[in-house]
């Protein structure tokens, strides 16, 4: 007995093994299932409520590379640009501060954010505060930083006439000047420009641009680095050259071009060696997908996941997204491993584009609390597909949208049809799903469920680069201008037209005269505590954003659906 | 390795804010180690003084909880009054701080944490300003263990009546 009771004992202990296992099971996998909750999270006030990042390493180690400064150069830090409490990015409100407040010795002003890295690298150009204000006045202004994409003008279509550069540019020297080609006056000729801008980056040309520092957060989310496509535009297949790799590719950059110049001296005095440049942009690159962003609490509205809504820092988180989701040109798209020939394909899923893009605050429609009820307004108001007239928009339009010339008329989309030549020069079948049209909405191009970018590597020109936008009423809207910015003038080689652009964007990468204007459209998330709007800072809040569109794409929002528009993309 | 991780970060975080000369100290209460129940949540009060000649605008807080298990943590309460916004030099706040859920199922062992405070001086600074720990012990839910001792003795009885059988 006592042995059979053993037995017993014994067989029991490991049934109660098996039990215990399949509680702890149960455990691990329902901890996992309601998982990445922001128990271990950074929060920011800001003018809407509450901004959270969740960080799925457990701690954002600020002693890692992305804290520190990395070389003897210049002090600053990839932090510098990218703000925790502004989403991983930084308000023009918050340089202005930093300026005004260290009389403009903060290591955000540095020669590789000013008007011309190699002019601010003269002291007797930044001697005193009215010099560097001039010298950094885009940063202090629009939150701009200088961006230097190498340019080759032997195989772009088009050829650089010349360019009126913003203040502080070759300040100090006598660049050769021609007649701009619209009678406004003197521009720097092309040639003396790209061989000004060549003598920085070992005899190469490179055009200057100036642009908003994209949040280094969301990175699961991001289809597309740049604005301008730079690193991950060039391979259209987005498995071969996955965003990583793009992102990759910046922070290694960054290390050379923002933090220890062409010297690549280190802090601590010794020279970079390639590997140790690449092992420092994989810990840059790795703590950049570590994190995830996003308005949590709305002062008005509470909790964002809260009474049947269900945004917020957890929510995000947790949100389902992968390359081509809902993709409004394709339908919906996976990315699949391809046999014959060895790579990969996209497949497509048969689901259509849909627009509702954003259902996070359905349940807050017609809430009794009226900021919910605004939010759920706005929500859906960004969800209508028939609200807008999409026209003249170069990139998802069968012509080319270029400054002050049409060519072309309004032939809609032009994506009907057996087969569809993609930006990229993918030709994929047609639409899977209904055809947007001209009339169409914000989810024509923001069409990542929840996140609100393009699902796809969608480069598009809407008019934002121009010298005068639509609504900046000759640069002299205080709200919406592109002011201070420098007017490319580039000349096609093959036809001659002329056009004058602030930011040739895409182009700059491509060397494609019908690339010209060209940017991605951003995560959304966190998009409150980063102002300016868009890649040249021209909308100064949410508000003029909201005018932008409005006029732009003939919506005529009215005041109240101004307003929920405006409280939505407050939420996010 | 996060325990590691979690004390070397805590600890760089309090020699920063020990090197600022902005500083506020917390008091929190609880702050003995206090049971929590799968489901259930604790709530930290405190004191917050500004002990510095300036004052400081609490701008953010970080709150780490070390091992990073799946806890819902509610900062609002200490993101939203206005009198933290700043907290004037020499002066103190005492209220609710923040609020933590466990989820509804856990393991049973020991938790430490902290809370640091981030801000400064304006409204855009995010320095570290304050750190405190806290600590809590996850313990089993009354209906969690009568559950697992069930699913065992109805194995055991089941075994039994296969053995009689």
């Amino acid at each position: 007995m006592p042995i059979k009771g053993f037995s017993l004992i014994g067989k029991s202990r490991m049934h109660l093994g098996l039990a215990g296992a399949s509680l702890l099971s149960l455990s691990l996998i329902t901890g996992a299932a309601i998982g990445q909750g922001p128990g271990n999270v950074q929060s920011f006030r800001n003018s809407a409520g509450i901004l959270r990042t969740f960080s799925n390493t457990g701690v954002i180690d600020r002693t890692g590379p992305f804290f520190t400064p990395l070389g003897q150069a210049f002090p600053i830090t990839c932090e510098h640009c990218h703000f925790a409490s502004e989403a991983w990015g930084i308000s023009a409100a918050h340089a202005a501060q930093l300026f005004n407040s260290t009389g403009g010795t903060h290591p955000l002003f540095t020669a590789p954010t000013g008007s011309d890295v190699l002019a601010a690298q003269i002291p007797a150009n930044v001697a005193t505060l009215a010099q560097k204000q001039t010298m950094y006045n885009l940063m202090i202004n629009k939150g701009l930083a200088l961006v230097r994409r190498t340019f080759n003008p032997v195989t772009a279509d088009f050829i650089v006439l010349g360019v009126k550069p913003p203040a502080g540019f070759a300040v100090g020297l006598s660049p050769t000047m021609i007649p701009a080609p619209d009678g406004s006056g003197m521009m720097i000729d092309g040639s003396w420009y790209l061989s000004y801008t060549a003598s920085s980056n070992g005899g190469t040309p490179q055009i200057w641009t100036y642009r908003r520092p994209i949040p280094t957060t969301n990175m699961r989310f991001v289809t597309t680095a740049a604005w301008d496509g730079q690193d991950t535009r060039q391979f259209p297949d987005p498995i071969r050259r996955p965003t990583t790799a793009g992102i990759f590719d910046i922070a290694k950059a960054t290390i050379k071009g923002r933090q220890t110049g062409p010297s690549l001296i280190a802090a601590d005095g010794h020279v970079y060696s390639d590997a140790e440049q690449s092992a420092l942009a994989h810990q840059l690159t790795d703590f950049m997908f570590s994190t995830t962003t996003g308005q949590d609490y709305d002062t008005l509205a509470g909790p964002l996941n809260a009474n049947g809504a269900s945004s917020g820092i957890s929510s995000i988180t947790n949100l389902n997204y992968y390359y081509g989701i809902n993709d409004v040109l394709e339908g919906d798209l996976m990315v699949v491993p391809s046999p014959n020939p060895p790579g990969v394909q996209e497949i497509y899923s048969g689901s259509p584009f849909t627009g509702n893009v954003f259902n996070v605050y359905d349940g807050w429609n017609g809430n009794g609390n009226a900021a919910r009820a605004s939010i759920a307004r706005g929500q859906a108001l960004f969800n209508q597909t028939s609200r807008m007239t999409i026209d003249d928009v170069n990139g998802i339009q069968g012509y080319n949208r270029t400054i002050g010339v049409v060519a072309g008329g309004s032939t809609g989309l032009g994506l009907t049809g057996t087969t569809l030549t993609l930006p990229d020069s993918r030709v994929v079948p047609g639409l899977t799903g209904p055809v947007p049209g001209p009339q169409a909405g914000c989810v024509t191009c923001h069409d990542g469920p929840n996140v609100g970018n393009h699902s796809t590597r969608l480069a598009i020109n809407i008019g934002v680069a121009d010298v005068v936008p639509v609504t900046s009423s000759n640069n002299t809207n205080v709200n919406f201008n592109n002011s201070g910015l420098p007017t490319f003038y580039l000349q096609n080689k093959a036809t001659g037209e002329i056009v004058q652009i602030t930011d040739p964007g895409r182009a700059t990468v491509s060397g494609k005269w019908s690339h010209i204007g060209q940017f991605k459209g951003p995560v959304l998330h966190g998009l409150v505590n980063r102002s300016p709007f868009f890649h040249s800072g021209a909308a100064k809040n949410l508000d003029a954003v909201i005018d932008f569109y409005s006029i732009r794409f003939n919506a005529n929002f009215t005041a109240q659906e101004h307003i929920d528009l405006v409280n939505f993309l407050k939420s996010l | 390795m996060n325990s590691i991780r979690m004390l070397f970060t805590t600890t760089v975080l309090c020699l920063i804010a020990s090197a600022s000369q902005a500083q506020i100290t917390i008091s929190l209460t609880p702050s003995t180690t206090m049971p929590i129940v799968p489901g259930s949540s604790i709530s930290w009060s405190g004191t917050l003084t500004n002990t510095g000649a300036s004052d400081l605008f609490i701008n953010g807080d970080q709150i780490l909880v070390n091992p990073s298990d799946p806890f819902t943590i509610d900062d609002t309460p200490l993101l939203t009054p206005v009198q933290l916004f700043p907290l004037t030099a020499g002066s103190s706040y005492t209220g609710l701080l923040f609020t933590l859920t466990a989820p509804s199922f856990i393991l049973n062992k020991n938790y430490t944490g902290s809370l640091t405070l981030l801000g400064g001086t304006d409204t855009f600074t995010t320095n570290p300003i304050g750190t405190q720990n806290f600590s809590f012990r996850a313990v089993p839910e009354p209906g969690a263990t009568g559950l697992l001792v069930g699913v065992a003795l109805t194995g055991a009885g089941i075994m039994l009546r296969r053995r009689k059988k």
